[in-house]
């Protein structure tokens, strides 16, 4: 195959892609004129450069040598991501201290090296931690253990 | 001069309270810690610490806040001499020569040379944001429409420029960044605007869930994916006195560092990173013998070190006197001010002289800190370097959740993290900055207000933007910056093909 800039090539797609949504997406707002510009005006503009240049990243890459994006880490991105996730799921109805057990150790398998026991005694020293800095030590207003043990 | 030295006496008035030396030394010793951590920017450090301010009163938590910024950056140099890991983005630079410097035994005039670099710097920029905000409001106070989209245009330009790596990338990352900052209510009519019918999205996206996913998260990710790499110097750090040639070597590189930094921490983009590179090139530049660099060069320290202290504190100017802030770290500080119900604008110094001028002086206190505290506490640092990563990313990604939430108390926003995360992520894999996306989201909203408006008081006319003095000017300057960057490139790829 012929060498081409991937990188370029995979942002150039992107952008395009973002600003062909940005158009599609907005083309139902009142568009306005240039003197009394309507929600639309400013929106359906920006999606238009943001894709023509997209266009151009294209079209750059197919002249410029190749640039690989490497390898993705697909271990890190899935459980980094997912113990975030799990945080977020659990902090309103799950408590604190649930939610950084739950974030910590599905996050730790994203990483290569991590122990099984030094995970589940950061989890522990984390939880307590967070709970007491945060809730009891700064009182910002978070659950710290399940709503269902509460009432 | 009267009137500023009685501006600074209210600052340092209301900077010595015990309460605010204390929010003060708190926020330059937190900043410090987290800043010789490598994998956290002064982004996502400012933003997970953010709840710790929320119940304090606005002028201790912004004292406190603008602390843990430089503080960051002032750990991140630590790092970077003892172990060749930068522990923020801005001392990357301080690597090379700081750990050469190390190596030869020579760690402690190193990591002197620096902080009293940066502790010059840092009296040098508390007086010049205290000599020119003044003037500059005065300005701000005239500025219509007109004028400031010019401005933001011209911020917005000057970010592509500074940008580094492709061009195009960080032109369509700017836009990108506008149309996401456009995503909401709109102010004018109230037409929802991107939300998907999803509540949480009707008042915009949040500035903290993008920075914290862009920067931090997508980091971790990355880290996580390369071994990890450790230096450390079994040498103890002794001798922590520079000799005389090394101060003689090392103070007019701090002078230029100084004013370097300075001058590129008010532009739109620049700050601290891009500071402390232009030091570092220019010392080589000028330099009799440029082959010492990389072999322990102490002015290879002394000018990154200053000019990033004296451009993390200039870059407080654009913010404080025209709201703008011109640069990420910058724009977090409007979002803290926001919570603790200011407006950042012109109007500020006005309304609330206590509030600005405290900071202010706060500034020259917290760098006073800095060098009487650090230079003891190296040692403690060093030890908290040998937390291996797999645990470190762990703690990292608490705090970021906590802060992320304990925003509005949203689990919507911790899972939007999580997605600007991924985002994040791509970014790096495909080689785009995400810095300006993050001004493009920022200034977005204004722009878009900005230019209605205008459009609207000049009867739709689009000339009034070159024939309205300061804005011309603002724009020809754009035009010029863009086409110095431009034609060099140009010719430089023209030059290559005529090669082949």
């Amino acid at each position: 195959m012929r060498q081409i800039d991937r990188r370029g090539l995979l942002s150039g797609l992107l952008f395009l892609a973002a600003g062909a949504a940005g158009w599609v997406l907005a083309r139902n707002y009142a568009m306005g004129t240039a003197l009394r510009m309507g929600p639309g005006y400013v929106p359906l503009g920006l999606s238009l450069i943001l894709s023509g240049f997209g266009a151009l990243l294209i079209l750059r890459s197919m002249l410029l040598a190749d640039e690989k994006t490497g390898t993705w880490n697909i271990r890190a991105i899935g459980f980094v991501l997912a113990g975030v996730l799990a945080f977020a799921g659990l902090i309103e109805t799950g408590g604190l201290v649930a939610a950084i057990v739950a974030l910590t150790v599905i996050a730790s398998m994203g990483s290569q090296d991590s122990r099984p026991i030094e995970v589940v005694i950061a989890a522990i020293v984390m939880a307590l931690f967070g709970a007491l800095l945060f809730v009891r030590g700064l009182q910002l207003p978070i659950q710290i253990w399940p709503i269902w043990l509460q009432s | 001069m009267t009137e500023l030295f009685s501006n600074l006496a209210l600052g340092f008035a209301v900077a010595m309270t015990p309460e605010n030396l204390f929010y003060c030394l708190i926020g330059t010793l937190l900043g410090t810690l987290i800043g010789v951590l490598p994998g956290i920017g002064p982004v996502a450090t400012i933003a997970m610490l953010l709840p710790i301010t929320f119940n304090l009163a606005p002028v201790g938590a912004l004292i406190m806040l603008a602390g843990i910024y430089y503080g960051a950056q002032y750990g991140g140099s630590t790092t970077a001499i003892l172990v060749n890991l930068p522990g923020e983005s801005s001392s990357v630079v301080t690597c090379i020569d700081g750990y050469a410097m190390a190596r030869q035994g020579r760690a402690g005039a190193a990591l002197a040379v620096a902080a009293l670099g940066s502790f010059f710097a840092g009296c040098v920029s508390t007086v010049l944001i205290a000599v020119f905000s003044p003037p500059l409001i005065a300005m701000a106070q005239k500025f219509g429409p007109y004028e400031y989209f010019s401005l933001m245009t011209f911020g917005l330009v000057a970010a592509v420029v500074l940008a580094h790596g492709s061009m195009v990338k960080a032109i369509a990352m700017v836009f990108l960044g506008l149309l996401l900052g456009l995503v909401g209510t709109d102010v004018n009519s109230g037409a929802q605007r991107y939300t998907f019918g999803i509540p949480e999205l009707s008042d915009g996206i949040g500035f903290v869930p993008l920075a914290m996913g862009l920067f931090g998260f997508a980091e971790i990710i990355a880290n996580l994916a390369e071994p990890e790499r450790r230096e450390f110097l079994a040498k103890k750090v002794r001798g922590l006195w520079p000799t005389m040639t090394d101060f003689k070597a090392a103070w007019p590189a701090v002078l230029r560092g100084t004013a370097l930094g300075s001058l590129l921490g008010v532009l739109p983009g620049g700050g601290a990173l891009l500071s402390a590179f232009a030091a570092y090139t220019l010392e080589k530049k000028i330099a009799r013998d440029p082959s010492r660099f990389g072999k322990g060069a102490i002015e290879g320290v002394a000018a990154p070190e200053s000019a990033n202290n004296a451009g993390a504190q200039t870059s407080f100017i654009p913010m404080l006197t025209l709201g703008i802030p011109p640069n990420a770290v910058m724009a977090l500080m409007v979002g803290a001010m926001t919570i603790h119900g200011i407006q950042p604008g012109p109007q500020v110094m006005g309304t609330r002289p206590e509030l600005f001028w405290g900071m202010i002086a706060s500034m020259w206190i917290g760098n006073l800190m800095l060098v009487i505290i650090n230079l003891p506490l190296i040692g403690l640092w060093v030890k908290l370097l040998q937390v291996p990563y797999r645990l470190l990313y762990l703690a990292i990604l608490m705090f970021c959740c906590i802060g992320v939430y304990s925003l509005n108390n949203s689990a919507f926003e911790v899972a939007l993290t999580a997605l600007f995360g991924l985002v994040g992520y791509v970014f790096i894999k495909f080689g785009c900055e995400p810095a300006p996306l993050l001004l493009g989201f920022i200034l977005g909203p204004m722009m878009e207000e900005n230019l209605r408006r205008a459009m609207l008081l000049a009867r739709g006319d689009p000339s009034v933007f070159l024939t309205r003095p300061i804005s011309l000017g603002l724009l020809t300057a754009a035009a010029a910056l863009l086409l110095v960057v431009v034609l060099p490139a140009v010719r430089k790829t023209r030059d290559k093909a005529f090669q082949e």
